[in-house]
């Protein structure tokens, strides 16, 4: 019976020791991988930044330019709710993503460059869902 | 005539309330009128809903777009098997089948007389028939697929063509009817308990469905991935985003539950601990389904926002304090027959207890990792957005360990400590772990590519799990006799029909013992998946007409392109050769479809798969003159090694389910 609580102590030690280190491993990563997100205004209020943020957009159909020779994709977004009108310019040095159309949905990830640009190191098209016709 | 349709989701919601009614007085009553009654109900409520899938489908036939639902997703150029699939391509579609494979689980659990003899069948029918009246009340107040416009329009608009694929056709269905199945063992679950018999056949039950819709769902999950491999052309099947997350934690809660079965079937333990894993993966499934229809979490899947997701959201609560009223309530039933003594920390028992919470861990930190924005905006009042290096940090080392657990656990025996044998011949499969990690460094895997540490590692662990479970496949005590059998049976001459069902039989009984079968083909994802994350290479090609390139093993040349025009979409492909190593030459034609009316471009990547990696060819475009047999063509070469074996993983795990829930005659153990 001793033998049996001993053991059952010993388990649950073991268990609180993985579970803290889980938890420790959630916290860490989850602090590393959280971005804000900000309206285009705010980006383009902020500046000149090293800093990686979120944005969130809607693409203006007559601005995207795919450059396949040098593989650079460049187009303008606008503030997806309408408030505010500036147009901020993006340029992202990949594919042209199918789901990239005018008044598409898009999520940027990257930073504001001083040349008053935004480059995206990863874009987010909302997909076709897969419940809905577009 | 569609109105019928409309009709028969009311009468499918009114029997299904009369078919839970008429069960619990079957239950408190042990009359078998009030069986007799709910046996009709469920088959009425079957056809009823039969009735209300085959007026959609003669309506999406029809092209009846007086219907929105047929408006939305078809048009009068797609293609008769896309309009058949345009059933559940929409939500309204997908509740309605969702609801009949409700009806379908329903009647497979209670539509035959000789069940009904078990304790526990009355109740689990009225919770099945609950759940199933729950997914026609929602279809009727909120999400109506027979819905009309007062004029028919004259062109609907059609079906994404991303989504006109096999595997997306097949795909939805198959996570929907895993999601339906799982209500089976909840239903069970909470019978068990109301009728206070949680008895051998009930577990047998329990377990048997819960295979079922695990192995559902994970193929629903697996084709999904196969889909946006083969058709969003990012060379990647799987992005953390929290439609799929949705799906994946139910799966890994299930998974958790099968485990922990194990350890009730044997020794009577951990009954609370599996009913709350039951209703846990049963509200998962209804939170998938919230997640995925409110809109409230950020995804890349843009779903139409409805209040579907609201009642799912309500159902939750609901259910959970009906489990845990029950368990309160059945509190001495639980307690009793149970063997309290926790086995040796190296037994096998300790080894299901350690996966079965290393999976609901695993769970739980995809649930956190998905919920992480929601709580993060509801706090801070600023949206927030999770990276996908937070799962790659955190559930991929665990997925990692829970893979080292599949091997060690082969070793460990039931109720007891590892032999002095066992400890000898570990040492085999643990060398042959240690010595590919090794080989795989000497031959320079692991130099050069940061972070392709870790990846050695798990090569390492996969070949010591991969020569553990061959070693028990071939070793196992049941597999020995069975062999014993067949070479009795070659000895008395049968016929070739007898010999080939002993050969079956030899096969299954070495396969699924233990689901060696179903741990082997996880082994083969995690090879597939570790490969093509950590060495997936990419090269940037640009080729004139002619012109042939060097890309690590493999010669590239450009043979100029095609330009296709079709009513609907204008198609430009390049026409590639790919050899290696001067021979195994493939044809390959990547190409750009532009559907105009809609705006919609479409990527068709070219893929040459073979056991070793694919070579995954994305054209991003043409210029010059094709027609003049001068263009120039931009590629996007991605070789993914290994990444066949994530699918040859999932068939075989698709196989080895389908042996273990096949019925066997001789069942032992």
């Amino acid at each position: 019976m001793i033998k049996a609580t001993r053991r059952k102590s010993k388990l649950l030690i073991g268990m609180l020791v993985v579970s803290l280190a889980v938890i420790y491993l959630v916290v860490t990563a989850a602090r590393g991988a959280t971005a804000y997100y900000v309206t285009v205004a705010e980006v383009m209020e902020q500046g000149p930044s090293t800093r990686p943020v979120r944005v969130a957009g809607e693409a203006l159909g007559d601005t995207i330019a795919w450059n396949t020779k040098d593989n650079v994709l460049s187009f303008d977004v606008v503030d997806a709710d309408g408030v505010d009108a500036r147009i901020l310019s993006v340029i992202h040095h990949g594919p042209r993503p199918d789901m990239l159309r005018d008044g598409a949905s898009v999520v940027l990830e990257g930073r504001y460059t001083d040349q008053g640009v935004f480059e995206a190191n990863r874009l987010l098209l909302q997909c076709p869902s897969k419940y809905e016709a577009p | 005539m569609t109105e019928a349709g409309f009709w028969a989701m009311i009468v499918t919601l009114l029997v299904s309330l009369y078919t839970m009614a008429v069960a619990i007085l079957a239950g408190t009553h042990k009359s078998s009128a009030f069986g007799r009654g709910a046996r009709t109900g469920i088959l009425v409520s079957f056809i009823s809903s039969s009735v209300s899938m085959a007026m959609l489908l003669v309506a999406l036939l029809r092209r009846d777009f007086t219907l929105r639902y047929v408006y939305a997703h078809t048009n009068t150029h797609l293609p008769l098997a896309y309009t058949v699939s345009a059933l559940w391509a929409g939500q309204e579609g997908s509740l309605l089948l969702w609801l009949w494979f409700a009806c379908l689980m329903t009647a497979l659990v209670g539509a035959r007389r000789r069940n009904w003899d078990a304790p526990f069948i009355p109740y689990t029918v009225a919770t099945a028939a609950l759940a199933q009246g729950f997914l026609a009340l929602v279809l009727v107040v909120a999400s109506n697929p027979f819905a009309r416009f007062p004029m028919a329009p004259l062109q609907g608009r059609g079906l994404n063509p991303l989504l006109q694929n096999i595997w997306m056709v097949m795909h939805p269905p198959a996570v929907l009817v895993g999601y339906a199945a799982y209500a089976v063992p909840f239903a069970l679950a909470i019978g068990g308990l109301a009728a206070g018999d949680l008895s051998a056949t009930w577990l047998r039950r329990v377990r048997y469905w819960s295979l079922l819709a695990w192995l559902l769902l994970g193929v629903g999950i697996i084709m999904g991935a196969w889909w946006a491999y083969l058709e969003l052309s990012w060379g990647g099947y799987w992005g953390w985003d929290p439609v799929e997350n949705a799906s994946l934690i139910p799966w890994l809660t299930g998974t958790a539950l099968l485990h922990s079965l194990a350890m009730q079937r044997r020794r009577g333990a951990f009954k609370r601990w599996n009913v709350w894993l039951i209703a846990l993966t049963f509200v998962l499934c209804y939170l998938a389904t919230f997640i995925t229809r409110s809109g409230v979490i950020q995804s890349v899947h843009a779903f139409a926002r409805s209040p579907v997701g609201t009642y799912f959201l309500i159902a939750i609560p609901v259910c959970l304090i009906a489990t845990s009223y029950l368990l309160e309530r059945r509190r001495t039933l639980l307690d009793a027959r149970q063997d309290q003594t926790l086995p040796s920390l190296t037994s096998r028992e300790a080894g299901l207890i350690g996966t079965s919470l290393l999976m609901v861990g695993t769970g739980a930190i995809v649930l956190v990792g998905m919920l992480l924005p929601v709580g993060i905006e509801l706090v801070q009042r600023r949206q927030v957005g999770l990276s996908t290096d937070f799962f790659n940090r955190t559930v991929v080392p665990l997925l990692q360990i829970i893979v080292l657990f599949i091997g060690v656990c082969v070793w460990l025996p039931w109720s007891g400590r590892p032999t002095q044998q066992t400890r000898q011949r570990i040492v085999i499969p643990a060398l042959i772990g240690i010595n590919t990690s090794l080989i795989l460094q000497l031959i320079g895997l692991g130099g050069p590519v940061l972070g392709s540490a870790p990846a050695i590692l798990s090569f390492g662990i996969a070949a010591f799990v991969l020569s553990s479970l061959i070693w028990a496949m071939l070793s196992s005590p049941s597999a020995r006799s069975a062999s014993i059998d067949t070479d009795a049976s070659d000895k008395q001459q049968k016929g070739m029909r007898d010999r080939l069902k002993d050969i079956g039989r030899w096969v299954q009984r070495r396969t699924i013992r233990s689901g060696n079968l179903v741990h082997l083909s996880m082994v083969l994802i995690a090879v597939g998946v570790c490969g093509s994350s950590v060495y997936q290479r990419e090269a940037q090609l640009r080729l004139a007409h002619g012109e042939t390139t060097r890309v690590g093993p493999y010669t590239i040349t450009y043979h100029g392109a095609q330009i296709d025009d079709s009513p609907l979409r204008r198609r430009v492909s390049a026409e590639i050769i790919v050899t290696q190593g001067g021979r195994s030459m493939t044809f390959l034609q990547p190409a750009q479809d532009l559907y105009p009316e809609i705006d919609q471009r479409v990527t068709r990547v070219a893929i040459r798969s073979r056991l070793d990696g694919d070579l995954y060819v994305i054209l991003t475009g043409i210029e010059g003159h094709p027609e003049a047999g001068a263009s120039i063509a931009n590629l996007r070469i991605l070789h993914n090694p290994l990444i066949i074996w994530i699918w040859i993983g999932g068939t075989l795990m698709l196989i080895g389910g389908l042996l273990a829930l096949w019925p066997q005659k001789s069942r032992h153990g």
